[in-house]
């Protein structure tokens, strides 16, 4: 029995890691990815987890489980067996021996209890549907049922897993449940089977034997990595090459996608395509720079093109209100400078001068004659009349003076009302379909018009190139923000693939390092999984190599080892074998019994691990090609199994009980019998051969109902199948006390025909010495030569007048002599 | 007691065996379908050539082949033999099965038909 292996997967994988000469980040990623998918991809993002969890939880789940015995196999209608039959079986440790021809059913109790526990038979499942249809016995009164009862640890009525199918019901049809002893009932799938029936499946066919080996090499190499837990490995190397697999693919997009993005900068007339294609263009993309050309609007180094049409788009003219509006005063001055023009200036000046002098001399000398002309008398009358066309005077010099410098201020707005002509206007703007010559000339103009010596002139002609401005102005402004839309359009998509691209960079970048710890975590897992699979393995393999070494027997087949190689679609079991000491020798030359032999040596100890619930073990027919030989061994190593397992092996001939007669080992052996339509009995347990047919023959001897004619041939050859029997043994154990082989010994005991010659065998040493028996068969029993000459004559038809029961009861001491050395 | 009458009884443990046959039925059965075929035998040596009566069974299966069809011959050794292996404890082997001892019980019953046709014996 392989002892518990008390460390996980996962922690074997962290003791591992911990000596591991790893990378920092692979290893964190192997770490992560022991704790699952979220952290893995959290890794994988670059947030390394949190420090593992306990692993308390494991621990209990590993602790060994509730045992499970049979205690009886109850079947009807299903395959070979029709009316009910039952198997009874003990619920603890021991060795049962179930024998039955081929036909008998007693495969079809081993298929029930498979179906039953785990409503599948590996022996159908695959096959054709005549094989799913047949299931059904046409024999059966009843309707189909499978009726396990289970002995339970801890649960002293055990439990029940019941099968019923109604009359129309397909196999799967039927309806099932489990049942703990005064418990209601449940469903199957509570008895939480399912991961156990998969990884310590107790139940072996024949075929399975066959297959284990003779299948795909993967197969037994999968079954054997469940069973040890090694599925763990599995997963987490599945995790991280598939992440590998995503990272090459992230650290590969951008430099596919980069042509394209070439392509797209190339065909783009834009100052930021230059920047952004001198940004890819080193051997490592200047990420900072095409993330700023991505998002920025515009460039300043743009200037021949983007900053005049920029300007040009900013531009603006002053409303026609507001030149109107100067205009207006500029003519209204130049009106009031015309009216007041009439009188000319300096004489109104040198007027207001002479009238200022008199009315002073007049204010210093009241009432004198006028001094200029000697007349009349500078009076108070005349002062007033003086003073007010003084005052007029100096009026309209004021008028005048304010009516020029309302000129002068509004030729100087209107000069400044327009703004100079901008630079914008002298590029060369014609590829972007702005022709400026027009409005240029427009502007020269107004420029000019602005300037003119002519006041009057000025505020004829501003209006009309103010207006001639501004139409030309317009077409060149809107040409301008159309070409400015139209670059915005051209980048904007560009602008979103550089974006995209610089994210996808970014993302490969750290794709590309993830990449490489990923390679080597793989690299790692792969070389170190080797390392644990076969230090899990290494329990089961001594077991297996130990159960083959008693099997074998007299085979020159020697199994060294057994190692989990290979990966993928090439891992195998491979199996050490050597043959007559040669090693590397494949398995293709050894013998079918050989194999199965081999097969079983791998079965049994899946199947005993102690993590398995089950305390049964159900074996079906593993005997088959095995020579009798490797029976033997075959008898002892299940011998040894049932110290702590049950052991249920269906048989279809009497080898395996023999084997266990001869080697004095202990077990319980059932018989299966199968008569007419289907009616499937089992015999008690048949202890010695010899004494099951003296008993058989004591009984029908007594039988007062049958006929005496059909009695005596029955009876007689009864008593000779046990004398035979003895001889057989007789014959058994003096060959092996004296160590000569087995194999011998079954040719010599077949070539044998006849009771007399068998006697001759067993007393004398020699078949053929028939016709000195005489004198030992009566040494051996007094009454010995009679019950042999009445046995063979009775069984022979003939043995008129003996008495049977007689002939039973001195039978019984002959027999029992034999047996003696 | 006829050959016929061992057949029947042969053919009842089969189909219906006695609470004392339960373990046993199968040999029984074979015991009896080989002495059906061996008195329907002495019957027909004692109309056909009496000098066979006395010879073994091994003997007097070859001769068989010389009297009747070569079919006929052979399903007599085919059954004979396989009925004394059946009835004889054999290393290893188990009972026969209910289809085996059918089959020898049929092939019996045909060849006691024949027998019986070439010759009009008293049992």
């Amino acid at each position: 029995m392989p002892t518990p292996e008390p460390e996980t997967v996962d922690q074997l994988l962290a003791d591992h890691l911990d000596r591991a000469d790893l990378p920092e980040n692979a290893a964190t990623l192997v770490l992560a990815a022991l704790l699952g998918e979220d952290e893995f991809q959290q890794a994988l993002g670059g947030n390394p987890p949190t420090p593992p969890p306990t692993t308390s939880d494991e621990a209990s789940k590993a602790a060994e489980p509730i045992g499970t015995y049979l205690t009886s196999i109850e079947v009807t209608g299903f395959r070979g067996i029709g009316p009910t039959a039952t198997l009874n079986l003990k619920p603890e440790p021991g060795l049962t021996i179930v024998t039955g021809r081929n036909g008998s059913g007693k495969s079809s109790f081993a298929e029930a209890a498979e179906y039953a526990l785990t409503g599948d038979n590996k022996r159908w499942s695959g096959r054709s549907s005549i094989w799913q249809d047949g299931w059904r016995n046409l024999h059966a009164g009843q309707n189909p049922s499978i009726r396990v009862r289970l002995g339970v640890d801890g649960h002293r009525n055990g439990a029940t897993v019941e099968h019923h199918w109604q009359p129309e019901d397909g196999l799967a049809d039927g309806t099932a449940f489990f049942q703990l002893a005064g418990e209601p009932r449940q469903s199957v799938a509570a008895l939480g089977w399912s991961a156990p029936l998969e990884l310590y499946r107790p139940f072996l066919s024949y075929a399975e034997l066959g297959g284990l080996l003779s299948g795909r090499p993967s197969e037994m190499y999968d079954s054997l990595h469940r069973i040890l837990g090694l599925g763990r490995i599995v997963e987490v190397e599945t995790m991280l090459k598939t992440a590998r697999r995503e990272m090459d693919q992230l650290r590969k997009l951008p430099a596919e996608t980069l042509p394209a993005l070439r392509t797209a900068l190339a065909g783009l007339d834009d100052e930021r395509a230059r920047q952004a294609e001198a940004a890819l263009a080193g051997r490592v993309a200047d990420l900072d720079q095409l993330t700023a050309l991505a998002t920025v609007d515009s460039v300043d180094d743009d200037r021949e093109t983007i900053v005049p049409l920029r300007q040009l788009d900013l531009l603006e003219l002053p409303s026609a209100d507001e030149v109107n509006g100067l205009v207006d005063r500029l003519r209204t001055a130049l009106t009031r400078i015309e009216a007041l023009a009439a009188t000319p200036a300096e004489t109104s000046r040198a007027v207001a001068g002479l009238l200022r002098d008199a009315l002073r001399h007049h204010h210093e000398h009241p009432d004198q004659p006028c001094p200029v002309c000697g007349g009349r008398t500078l009076d108070r009358a005349w002062a007033d009349r003086a003073q007010r066309e003084l005052d007029r005077l100096t009026r309209e010099a004021e008028e005048l003076e304010a009516a020029h410098r309302t000129v002068a201020e509004s030729r100087r707005a209107l000069r400044e009302l327009v703004p100079p002509q901008p630079a914008a206007l002298a590029a060369d703007l014609t590829a972007d379909g702005v022709t400026t010559g027009d409005v240029r000339l427009a502007w020269q103009q107004w420029t000019e018009l602005a300037a003119a010596d002519d006041p009057v002139k000025v505020a004829e002609t501003a209006p009309a190139g103010y207006l001639a401005l501004r139409a030309a102005l317009e077409p060149v402004q809107a040409a301008a923000r159309e070409a400015l839309r139209r670059r915005r359009q051209a980048w904007q998509p560009v602008a979103d693939q550089l974006r995209a691209w610089v994210e996808s960079e970014q993302a490969g970048r750290q794709a590309a390092r993830m990449y490489a710890a990923l390679r080597k975590a793989v690299t790692w897992l792969q070389q170190v999984a080797d390392e644990i699979r076969n230090q899990k393995l290494a329990p089961v393999a001594a077991e297996a190599t130990g159960i083959w070494n008693t099997l074998r027997q007299e085979s020159n087949v020697d199994l060294g080892g057994i190692r989990l190689a290979g990966a993928g679609p090439s891992r195998r079991v491979d199996l050490r074998v050597s043959v007559d000491g040669v090693p590397g020798a494949a398995l293709g030359v050894m013998s079918q019994g050989e194999l199965h032999s081999l097969a079983l040596a791998l079965f049994l100890p899946r199947a005993t691990m102690p993590e398995s619930p089950f305390r049964f073990l159900v074996i079906d027919d593993p005997v088959q090609s095995m020579d009798p030989v490797k029976v033997y061994g075959l008898a002892q190593v299940l011998a040894r199994v049932a110290e702590h397992r049950q052991v249920i092996v269906f048989t279809h001939d009497d080898r395996l009980p023999a084997a266990v007669r001869h080697l004095d080992l202990h077990a319980r052996v059932l018989t299966v019998s199968r008569l007419a339509r289907s009616q499937v009995t089992v015999g008690g347990e048949g202890g010695n051969p010899a004494l099951r047919y003296l008993a058989d023959a004591k009984t029908i001897a007594c039988d007062e109902e049958m006929a005496a004619e059909v009695k005596v041939p029955v009876v007689g050859n009864l008593v000779r199948d046990a004398i035979e029997y003895a001889c057989h043994e007789r014959v058994r154990a003096r060959d092996f006390r004296v160590g000569r082989p087995i194999a011998k010994t079954e040719a010599a005991l077949d070539a044998v025909q006849g009771l007399r010659a068998i006697l001759a065998l067993a007393l004398l040493g020699d078949p053929k010495r028939v016709g000195e028996l005489g004198e030992p068969l009566r040494r051996l029993h007094p009454a010995a030569p009679h019950v042999v000459r009445d046995a063979n004559s009775c069984a022979h038809g003939g043995g008129t007048g003996v008495d049977l029961v007689r002939l039973v009861d001195q039978a019984g001491p002959v027999v029992e002599r034999l047996a003696l050395p | 007691m006829t050959p016929q009458l061992f057949l029947d009884a042969a053919a009842r443990l089969m189909t219906a065996p006695t609470p004392s046959t339960r373990r046993c039925w199968q040999r029984g059965s074979a015991c009896l379908t080989r002495i059906a075929l061996e008195h329907g035998l002495r019957g027909f040596w004692q109309r056909q050539a009496p000098s066979v009566l006395g010879c073994r069974m091994r003997q007097q299966l070859i001769v068989l082949s010389s009297l009747l069809d070569a079919e006929t011959a052979r399903t007599a050794r085919a059954a004979w033999y396989g009925l004394s292996r059946a009835m004889h404890h054999h290393t290893y082997e188990l009972a026969p099965t209910i289809a085996e001892l059918d089959n020898w019980h049929r092939d019996v019953t045909r060849l006691l038909d024949r027998l019986d046709n070439r010759t009009e014996v008293q049992p």
